[in-house]
């Protein structure tokens, strides 16, 4: 069924869900004040929806799609977008490429649908010139990408997204709350009867035939963002040889022996995001990169 | 991989990348909404002279597209007793007014512009679009009263006061912003102000463009104000005998042409500056029509020559023309997380001889989420204006030949508004954030003139031998304000 926005509410707290971001979007106050709580979520749909609009790629109305078809033409961008390209410029820095979001194209030849379609390298050598940030010209506010390239901020949208909520209940609502869009979250504790938040993640599991079983450890957070990378369900497999959906935007091959999943904690979901994402690019030395960076996180191989 | 080694600065630039992102545009969706600030501002002078009470309201409806409406509502009633103008003497002096007492509003004289917000901006923002009139009022501007016709006695060495002083005034004022494209704002905006014998309307405009990722301003602004004054009795015929009380006519008018230009400048995350200059050119009926001037002779009260049995007073007159400049220069400075430290300056200078300097500090002291302190205080001086002068002497002055009294200047007040003087004020603001969206004030404000005038030399024993030339004024107010946004 079709619903717009879900109000529950329990013996000590109100949840509010709704559809956004081809997720559910839930956000849980700690409080018996429906009405607050539905207030409250109706904003956070409001500005979830407004950020959906304005930074998807699925439209054909906004910003990123002037972008995406500007032709090579120069495209003056607001501020808020402005903020974004520049926090990913910062990030492609600091990734040495690996974080890059005109990568988005390599998805028209990679489909993880669990087959084992995996793509011609002559395919791939046909994408491969149309990715990669040091070809854009950046120059806030002012974005030229070549014909043909395209950008996609859906690798941070979702995290940004739950910071943002998160700072919008922040302003208006003095108790506990955690913000949950499809398992990106970000918590404000602790809550009155003085618990954290206790979140449920997939950590262990036994491959069996391909069938996973999975067992949830339960973590608790008070404070922070909470972000999980990787999916077990979206691969590929050809000749025993797993493929993770996670893409390598310097070869345009996935990421080799990268985890399947990892959850970090960090003290905004951005960040957590970030640091999941680029843990799953580092394959093999996602641990490794998460302990020297002394990161909280699960990890599923 | 090469990122690793990167390890010690790459989570420090990824939470600085990030605060960047999640920081830098909380302000450009502004949310839709309300916000109502209302306050009650007691304010009492010194020495049984006026009493005010301001109610105020002011409704801000902010829109989707970060445009807001204004409006704002003051009601002022004061009474009590205020300056007729006349030099204390060492005699008994007795005055009948046809209209009342020079309501000079004397709160304007003192209180600041404080009056009426109880909202406080805590984060200085960069789009500081709205023309800034005289935020302050020490030096005179209004000439507006109203009062009951009445004989009043002084007694010997008290500073002559009009004790009937009663006025009310409401003034009502609408804004509208509206950010335009290429960084473009544009303000427009409107007041009406009434009371008895005073009706005030303005009309202003501003625009301002943002730059360098809106961390200059520049803005022009233009203000148009039309006053009428008419007093009680009519316009008195300036210079003339008080007792006579020749008039000139039913009402006058003025009018008032402000133009400002300002740059604001964020200069780092911590600082942010604003200057202004403006410029106010004022044409028309200045003169106070219930202020008046005694008439001495070697200090000495004489007898008016058309009245016998009263001394002489004359109306004052004061030029049709007025040319202000001010320059002012605004600091606000973020201190520690929540703390802002506001310092400013303001040069003001006029064609009437009056040049003032303003220093005022306001320092936001956020102890606690739900408590602040707000200390203040402001140092203000002025020099007279060219006709200040406490009283007129025969023979330099004014002259009386067969029974007519002729004036020898053109111009003359003893307004303590025109003269040379400097006044401190001490405040201190209580705020209690009763949530994220209601807020709670409390401010105490105290004011001190002294006098800087030169002293006018008067024969020994004589009526104004030993007698205050000026009076200073001392006051204190107390307001309470409550806001809430919705």
């Amino acid at each position: 069924m079709d619903y717009c926005l879900q109000l529950t509410q329990t013996s000590d707290l109100c949840r509010v869900r709704f559809p956004a971001m081809a997720s559910t979007c839930e956000v849980i106050f700690d409080t018996t004040d429906s009405t607050l709580a539905l207030a409250l979520g109706q904003l956070v749909q409001a500005e979830t929806q407004r950020i959906e609009r304005h930074l998807s790629r699925y439209r054909d109305d906004n910003i990123i799609f002037q972008i995406n078809n500007a032709n090579g033409v120069a495209v003056v961008v607001d501020d808020e977008t402005a903020d974004m390209l520049d926090f990913a410029a910062t990030l492609w820095q600091l990734s040495n490429g690996l974080f890059d979001i005109t990568s988005g194209k390599l998805r028209a030849i990679w489909r993880f649908d669990g087959s084992d379609n995996v793509p011609e390298q002559a395919a791939i050598d046909t994408i491969l010139p149309l990715i990669g940030w040091q070809k854009v010209q950046w120059q806030r506010p002012t974005l030229t990408l070549p014909a043909g390239m395209e950008i996609d901020l859906g690798g941070i949208g979702k995290e940004y997204a739950v910071d943002k909520a998160y700072d919008l209940v922040k302003s208006q609502f003095k108790d506990a709350f955690l913000v949950n869009f499809g398992g990106d979250l970000r918590v404000q504790g602790p809550r009155k009867n003085g618990h954290p938040w206790q979140v449920g993640i997939e950590t262990v599991t036994d491959e069996n035939n391909n069938n996973m079983q999975q067992q949830e450890t339960i973590i608790d957070i008070s404070n922070g963002g909470l972000a999980t990378s990787g999916d077990s369900r979206r691969y590929l497999l050809k000749n025993n040889q797993r493929y993770s959906h996670i893409l390598n935007p310097l070869t345009g091959w996935p990421v080799v022996s990268a985890p399947r999943s990892i959850t970090t904690i960090a003290p905004t979901c951005v960040e957590a995001g970030l640091c999941s994402s680029l843990a799953m690019l580092m394959g093999i030395d996602a641990e490794a990169f998460l302990e020297e960076q002394n990161v909280t996180y699960w990890g599923i191989r | 991989m090469q990122l690793i080694n990167k390890k010690l600065s790459f989570s420090a630039s990824l939470a600085l990348a990030t605060s960047t992102l999640l920081g830098a545009n909380t302000q450009v969706n502004a949310e839709e909404g309300w916000q109502a600030d209302s306050a009650v501002l007691i304010y009492n002078e010194n020495n049984g002279r006026v009493s005010a009470i301001e109610p105020a309201v002011n409704l801000r409806r902010t829109y989707e597209d970060e445009s807001s409406i204004n409006l704002r509502v003051v009601y002022d009633a004061l009474t009590g007793a205020s300056p007729n103008g006349a030099a204390s003497a060492s005699v008994a002096q007795t005055f009948t007014s046809a209209s009342g007492s020079a309501a000079q509003t004397a709160n304007a004289q003192a209180m600041t512009s404080s009056s009426g917000s109880t909202s406080r901006q805590v984060t200085p923002s960069p789009n500081v679009n709205t023309i800034v009139t005289h935020s302050y009022d020490d030096d005179d501007d209004d000439d507006e009263g109203e009062g009951h016709s009445t004989t009043y006695t002084i007694a010997p060495s008290d500073i002559p006061l009009d004790p009937s002083f009663e006025d009310s005034r409401t003034t009502v004022s609408l804004g509208w912003t509206k950010p335009l494209e290429d960084n473009y704002t544009v303000n427009l905006g409107g007041s009406y102000s009434t009371e008895g014998d005073f009706t005030s309307f303005s009309v202003n405009g501003a625009v301002a463009k943002d730059f360098n990722q809106k961390s200059t301003t520049l803005s022009a602004g233009l203000n148009l104000e039309f006053d009428t004054v008419t007093p009680n009795g009519g316009l008195p015929d300036p210079l003339t005998s008080y007792a006579t009380r020749n008039t000139i006519g039913e009402s006058d008018s003025k009018n008032v042409v402000d133009t400002i230009v300002g740059l604001t400048q964020v200069i780092n995350r911590r600082w942010i500056t604003q200057f202004n200059i403006s410029l106010s050119q004022s044409s028309g009926h200045h003169s106070d029509p219930y202020k008046i001037l005694t008439v001495a002779d070697q200090g000495n009260l004489i007898t008016d020559p058309e009245n016998a049995g009263n001394y002489l007073y004359l109306f004052e007159s004061r030029p049709d023309n007025r040319q202000k400049l001010s320059l002012y220069w605004q600091n606000k400075f973020a201190i520690m997380s929540n703390n802002v430290l506001d310092l400013s300056y303001r040069y003001m200078t006029d064609d009437w001889g009056i040049n003032s300097h303003t220093v005022d500090a306001t320092f936001h002291w956020q102890l606690s989420d739900s408590f602040y302190l707000e200390p203040h205080a402001r140092y203000y001086e002025q020099t007279a204006a060219d006709f200040y002068t406490p009283f007129l002497s025969l023979g330099d002055d004014v002259v009386i030949n067969s029974g007519a009294i002729t004036a020898l200047v053109d111009y003359a007040s003893s307004d303590p508004r025109l003269g040379a003087f400097s006044a401190n004020t001490y405040g201190l603001k209580m705020g209690f954030p009763l949530s994220d969206t209601r807020e709670l004030s409390l401010s105490v404000e105290t004011y001190q003139q002294q006098d800087k005038n030169i002293r006018k030399e008067v024969a020994a024993g004589s009526h104004l031998d030993g007698q205050s030339q000026f009076a200073e004024l001392s006051a204190n107010w107390v307001q309470l304000g409550y806001s809430v946004r919705w």
